[in-house]
């Protein structure tokens, strides 16, 4: 089996900001909801939509809408590299970063390394309004307070998918078994998923085209999440280094 | 030998250093780690068989197909169909049986007598309404059918015969505060349309619609009026309207803007949408005389139903002061109206009744406030979103038993004017399948077939195990541009996440980031 | 309605009352472990008894005992833990990443 590069591509000029993505990935992987009174600083995101804009006043005001996940950096990942307990690993097979929450031990180290603030820190239990927890989802375990957690490409459905193509009697999964529930909520289809060593899939193809870019590329994370806008203010912005003080 | 403290730490020490060298405390360690691990602080998911149900969202008129993966009898996930993607609170829709804000308790039997006392006590020239926030489905017809069979019976509505917009027939939209491109109509057929119109967003905020809009008019706060007749001013030569330079001075904006704009609007084919309807923006659209306001067919009902049912009254026709009793079906909300402007309508002393499964909303105001069911929970067809120029039949397949102490609404409200509500549903459905207008699209098999070839009973099942009627396209007669319906406010993402039912996956969007604002 | 005192039990404690049976699994893996059936039997071909023992041949089962602490049963610690799978992987070359078994 050929090694797979599990990657994204975004298309700003699509993204209309409902946050459908945001929701559904959270409902995916049981994100917990935060108490009331807590900020943006300490919720769980693990894929955040960020409103830009060109900084210009109407009626040369221009907005957009990013939305920014883990971007799955290449095989050397800033977060791998300074984690004390191998609790998480870039997989050769399909090139994921795997955050494991149960080997976590909270030092948040890799919060710090992380240059996209991708990671989130369950400062709390999760806790649900009673009898919510029975609408979790079963492919999901949920974690413990104290664990640094983040996406996976729904790993979940990676497994589902692979389950199928077991009862199948395959090794292969069919790709249209694994689709991200971020990729699956968007109502334009500003997200897409596929294989980044395909050749033939969107993603290989669209990564390579003219308007597209990634975040952070000076740093030499090698992400595996392409942006891509027509719009050169777009491109200016998400390159300049103020985008920090948009994540927050 | 006397033992003194020193003695003590001495031996305690020595304990310490002697345990680890044993085995002892490290196996207790891991032990402790893999207890840790599924303390009861964490929640644990069900397990057991997967098994896919349909139906559709009622959280709008959108009526979203909706394909839930159940545990049992427990929905663990919604998912749209291909190419429809769930919004964020579709995708939630599982969780709001458990939402903080349920209301669980009422108390039927004290609001029934409450009512009927009310009722008896009804002067000459009052009345008893339902106010219906949801109107079109299903039991809209048993409340104007009980309303008809109680003396004084009024049936209020949200709107009243509504028109439907044709996005496909406009090149221009010019909207005032409605959210278009931000969870109105039916978003993936407006999404789908998005190339085919230009749009011009008049609001003072930069709105999610603003951002994404061709053209963001941001003008000052309550100035629509002004902006829409200085347009007319404009358009009709000087006819009517205010003149544009006041129109700038009052919205705010410049006056050359607001003549490109007009300018754009006449050439033909532009409708002007507006949050709050007012006798402006109905002028302007009259004016407009565009294609995009259609008349909808309705889904045919029943004939004995129309025989008997009350009108529907607009809500602001009402006399003030004049209604005895007002019952409020707040279970499904569309739009709504301010309190204030409900307690005008209101007579002194006059008992409230409402339907509510969120105690956010009319439930503060109101005598009694009975638990109504929720979606997922309830057995409703959806009226056709404003989007849809042809009539459609469509349920929410109950996919949770709603608690014992639910009331339901149309129920409670046919009981006390001694009309058989029964299997309402059931008869719409067959009133439908004996016209046989129409196609069902049925989602297993993405199959559409035409409403002639299906029996009642297959009709049905189609519609429980995912499925859909629509009316056949026909024709468009222009619709009336909406006679102006003061107070009634269309539901924007804010109020819904302001008024719920809401899961709390949903502050993901405002508290837990700057996506949106909660107001 | 059954021949033995252990099947009227069932029935009067669990079955007339409605109520779940608390079943001690000797196989219960943590809740973030995932592990599919499909792929180590129908894929790998494994026999049950390689796992779990050989329950198919005993008239009686075993007793079942649990770490006091951890909660988990004594046949996990036989034969079940993680280092027993990586173990079987290892010996059989197949790759895995973390990712591939815990959910």
């Amino acid at each position: 089996m050929k090694a797979k590069q599990y990657g994204m591509t975004i298309d700003i000029d699509r993204c209309t900001g409902c946050g459908a993505c945001m929701v559904a990935c959270a409902v995916e992987n049981n994100v917990p909801p935060v108490p009331e009174g807590a900020n943006d600083r300490k919720g769980i995101t693990w894929i955040r939509v960020f409103p830009i804009n060109n900084g210009a006043e109407w009626p040369g005001r221009q907005s957009a809408f990013v939305p920014v996940l883990c971007q799955q950096c290449g095989e050397h990942t800033p977060c791998v590299s300074v984690c004390p307990q191998q609790a998480v690993q870039v997989d050769p097979a399909t090139g994921i970063v795997g955050q494991m929450p149960e080997r976590c031990l909270g030092c948040r180290y890799c919060m710090a390394a992380c240059p996209y603030h991708a990671r989130y820190f369950n400062w709390w239990d999760p806790s649900w309004p009673a009898g919510m927890e029975k609408a979790l989802n079963p492919d999901v375990a949920p974690r413990m307070r104290g664990v640094v957690e983040k996406c996976n490409f729904c790993h979940g459905r990676w497994h589902a998918a692979k389950q199928r193509a077991a009862a199948r009697g395959q090794q292969e999964i069919d790709p249209a078994d694994y689709v991200p529930a971020c990729v699956e909520a968007c109502p334009t289809g500003a997200i897409e998923f596929g294989d980044l060593n395909d050749s033939q899939s969107t993603v290989a193809r669209t990564a390579g085209e003219d308007h597209s870019f990634r975040l952070l590329e000076k740093l030499g994370t090698d992400p595996k999440i392409h942006y891509r806008s027509k719009r050169d203010w777009v491109r200016r912005v998400a390159a300049a280094p103020g985008k920090e003080e948009a994540h927050g | 030998m006397k033992a003194t403290r020193r003695d003590l730490f001495k031996f305690a020490a020595g304990g310490a250093a002697g345990l680890a060298l044993t085995p002892m405390p490290w196996r207790l360690v891991t032990d402790t780690a893999l207890w840790s691990e599924n303390w009861p602080g964490i929640p644990r998911p069900a397990r057991g068989e997967i098994r896919t149900r349909f139906t559709h969202c009622a959280l709008c008129p959108a009526g979203c197909p909706v394909k839930a993966r159940c545990v049992g009898d427990q929905p663990v996930s919604l998912r749209g169909l291909a190419g429809r993607p769930l919004c964020a609170f579709g995708l939630t829709g599982h969780h709001l049986p458990y939402h903080a804000n349920r209301v669980s308790r009422g108390d039927p039997e004290g609001a029934a007598q409450a009512v009927r006392a009310a009722l008896s006590r009804r002067g000459a020239n009052e009345s008893v309404a339902v106010l219906d926030l949801r109107p079109g489905r299903t039991a809209s017809w048993t409340y104007r059918r009980a309303m008809g069979a109680l003396p004084g019976g009024l049936y209020l509505a949200a709107q009243s015969g509504l028109p439907a917009i044709d996005l496909r027939a406009a090149k221009t939209i010019l909207s005032f505060g409605v959210p278009v491109l931000d969870g109105w109509g039916t978003p993936a057929n407006v999404l789908a349309a998005r190339a085919q119109f230009r749009l011009i967003e008049a609001e003072a905020v930069e709105s999610h619609t603003a951002m994404l809009a061709d053209e963001w008019l941001p003008l000052r706060e309550g100035s629509q009026d002004a902006l829409a007749s200085g347009i007319r001013h404009i358009l009709t030569a000087g006819a009517a309207g205010i003149p544009s330079g006041e129109a700038a001075e009052r919205s705010g904006l410049p006056e050359a803007t607001i003549v490109a704009v007009a300018q754009e609007l006449a050439r033909g084919d532009a409708v002007v949408l507006a949050r709050e309807e007012t006798d402006a923006v109905t002028e302007l659209n009259r004016m407009l005389g565009g294609r995009a306001i259609v008349r909808r067919r309705e889904a045919p009902a029943p004939f004995h139903w129309t025989r008997t049912a009350a009108p529907v009254t607009r809500f602001d026709a009402v006399p003030d002061q004049s209604i005895r009793a007002l019952l409020i079906d707040e279970s499904v909300s569309d739009g709504y109206f301010p309190w204030d402007a409900v307690e005008r309508k209101l007579a002194p002393e006059a008992t409230v009744v409402v339907f509510a499964s969120s105690r956010a909303g009319y439930g503060a105001h109101a005598g009694f406030v009975l638990p109504a069911a929720v979606y997922p929970e309830i057995a409703d067809d959806i009226p056709a979103a404003i989007d849809s120029t042809a009539a459609t039949f469509r349920l929410a397949v109950p996919l949770v038993e709603a608690p014992a102490t639910v009331v339901n609404p149309t129920r409670f409200v046919a009981e006390l004017a001694g009309v058989d509500a029964g299997d309402a549903l059931r008869e719409r459905a067959n009133a439908i399948e004996q016209s046989g207008r129409g196609t069902v699209l049925s989602y297993t098999d993405s199959r559409s077939t035409p409403l002639r070839d299906i029996k009642a009973d297959a009709f049905w099942k189609i519609l429980h195990e995912g499925g859909c009627w629509e009316d056949e396209a026909r024709d468009q007669s222009p619709g009336e541009p909406r006679a102006s319906a003061p107070a009634v406010v269309a539901m924007t993402w804010e109020m819904r996440m302001a008024r719920g039912p809401l899961s709390p996956l949903v502050t993901k969007l405002y508290q837990e980031s700057n996506l949106r604002v909660r107001t | 309605m059954g021949t033995t005192a252990a099947e009227k039990q069932f029935i009067d404690r669990y079955v007339t009352p409605q109520r779940e049976v608390q079943w001690a699994v000797y196989a219960r893996q943590p809740e973030n472990v995932y592990f599919s059936h499909a792929a180590h039997v129908k894929l790998a071909h494994l026999e049950c008894s390689s796992c779990h023992r050989d329950h198919g041949q005993a008239d009686t089962l075993r007793l079942y005992e649990e770490d006091r602490i951890s909660g988990y049963s004594r046949d996990i610690w036989r034969d079940m833990k993680m280092d027993d799978c990586v173990a079987c992987h290892r010996q059989r070359g197949i790759e895995n990443s973390c990712l591939d078994c815990h959910k």
